[in-house]
């Protein structure tokens, strides 16, 4: 008995039907479709845990240097008093290696918080370090509980997550002992 | 050249592109990884380390013989039991010197120590017009050499009343208080009252008399303003006790001295056994003021260099709070300066 072949399928070596063709297509094409959301899913991911490390690693790198560079001013134990230089965005701390005409510089400009020194007469800040981007940043002296000044806190706001602030509280080298007015 | 051959091309190049890419990510992946990794240890090795601190702290507040301190406190052999232990631990006495800010000119002139060809008033002049200094080195090196300076001269000293250079209490009550004509008036009361001296019977105030003596002032000026003496004898550098106790007006026999150095290591005097072993002079003269039995300022110093937290060290400056009539039976220490690195 002669077979008759179903609709559009042949057993014939010369070649694959239309329709043969367009089912091969449209598996292909799911395929190709799936394999590329998974490639685009799968760069995105990377994309975002590469942007969140860098992220934290630029937190962190400002949270030691502000650290270190607080961690220098050096109140003497006999003060009372200290000017500080406060505006908005940017505060300047005496005593920065122990002498009161070297101040510590502290400000955000550009989407960047910026610190270096420089001297009570000066403009100009020197040995500038500079982290960011930041969408925005507070910086504020940190008291403790019975109001003293022990340091200086910055709430940085990266890109990502702009209403989430990170907060580094940096204490200060030194701190006087009897300090009514700090 | 098969013409289908591109579409493997394509993927091929498609994949080599993925690859860099993910071995790129993952490569920065594994720095972050490892910063925060070094990040935390260094956390912890900080946690670490003030904790050995404050351990020490707490053995200096708690010390059973509270009157005086010596190397036969209990601190100190819990120093020497931590010695070939994962952290060390040195602990010094940073106080038992002259104090650069007050140091006088008649002590200095008595001790030799200066430069050639400077003197004790140009130093004088020196400190009027620049102020207290926290550094040794390079604010003096002008008048000391260096070695001369970090044996013989601290920063870190409280000031008595009885023998520091007046134009220095003067700088300190204008830094206390911002009062240029009254830190006048009050150096001029100081001097006033010196000048009641007679010949072998100086004029001194002593801890119980301070309150009356400063009077309004006592407020702002006290504790870092006080009567008590400065330096403690169970650890003061050996010339600086020799100076003090050979000095023209203090005239102690050699004989004590050496007997004080021989026995400090060994025994712990309060003021009073001080007082027997020196003899009349001690009370009649400002030697009490100068030499007593109690530390003031110490430096805590821990290092490790263990495979936990690497090479970490941690310094810190405690001070020790001088009683007064508010607080005569608290022992009190206060962290003033820390420094940590790594």
């Amino acid at each position: 008995m002669r077979k008759t072949p179903r609709c559009g399928f042949s057993k014939s070596d010369k070649g694959f039907t239309y329709i043969e063709m367009m089912v091969a297509l449209i598996i292909l094409s799911l395929a190709g479709v799936l394999v590329w959301q998974g490639i685009s899913t799968a760069g995105k991911l990377l994309d975002k845990i590469s942007a969140r490390s860098s992220e934290t690693m630029r937190l962190m790198q400002t949270e030691e240097t502000v650290r270190e560079l607080v961690g220098r001013i050096k109140i003497p134990f006999w003060m009372s008093t200290m000017e500080l230089e406060e505006e908005e965005g940017e505060i300047a701390i005496p005593f920065y290696e122990g002498r009161s005409d070297n101040l510590l510089v502290i400000k955000y400009e550009d989407s960047s918080l910026i610190i270096g020194t420089r001297g009570t007469d000066g403009e100009q800040i020197e040995g500038v370090n500079s982290f960011g981007p930041f969408s925005n940043a507070e910086i504020e002296v940190a008291r403790g509980e019975e109001g003293e000044l022990f340091g200086i806190t910055v709430v940085l706001y990266t890109e990502k997550r702009p209403s989430d602030g990170v907060h580094i509280t940096a204490r200060f080298g030194s701190n006087p002992l009897w300090a009514k007015d700090l | 050249m098969r013409e289908n051959g591109s579409t493997t091309v394509l993927i091929l190049g498609v994949l080599g592109f993925l690859s860099i890419v993910t071995l790129g990510t993952y490569l920065f992946l594994q720095y972050s990884i490892q910063e925060i990794r070094k990040y935390e240890t260094k956390e912890h090795g900080r946690e670490a380390l003030t904790a050995e601190a404050e351990k020490l702290v707490d053995m200096l507040v708690q010390d059973t013989t509270p009157y005086a301190d010596s190397r036969l406190d209990a601190v100190w052999e819990y120093i020497s039991e931590s010695e070939g232990q994962k952290m060390r631990v040195t602990l010094t006495d940073v106080s038992s010197c002259y104090g650069i800010n007050w140091v006088r000119k008649e002590i200095l002139d008595h001790s030799s120590l200066m430069k050639f060809g400077k003197s004790s008033a140009e130093l004088q002049q020196y400190r009027w017009d620049t102020g207290l200094h926290l550094h040794l080195m390079p604010d003096f090196q002008e008048f000391f050499s260096a070695g001369v300076l970090h044996s013989f001269f601290t920063p870190y000293s409280y000031f008595n009343i009885n023998i520091c250079d007046e134009f220095a209490v003067e700088n300190l009550y204008f830094l206390r208080t911002g009062d240029k004509e009254k830190a006048r008036l009050f150096r001029l009361k100081i001097q006033e009252y010196w000048k009641g001296s007679t010949p072998g019977k100086p004029r001194m105030v002593e801890p119980g008399e301070l309150e009356g003596f400063l009077g309004s002032d006592f407020e702002v000026l006290f504790p870092l303003l006080n009567a008590s003496p400065a330096i403690n004898v169970h650890f003061a550098p050996e010339d600086i006790l020799y100076q003090l106790l050979s000095y023209q007006y203090h005239n102690v026999p050699q004989s004590t001295a050496e007997f004080l150095l021989y026995n400090r290591g060994t025994q712990e005097w309060n003021e009073d056994e001080l007082e027997s072993i020196i003899g009349e002079r001690y009370k009649s003269t400002f030697l009490h003021h100068y030499v007593g039995v109690t530390t003031w300022f110490w430096q805590i110093e821990i290092e490790t260099h263990s495979g936990e937290y690497g090479h970490v060290s941690l310094k810190w400056i405690v001070a020790r709070i001088p009683s007064g009539p508010k607080n005569s039976d608290q022992r009190e220490y206060r962290l003033i300066e820390e420094e940590f690195s790594h």
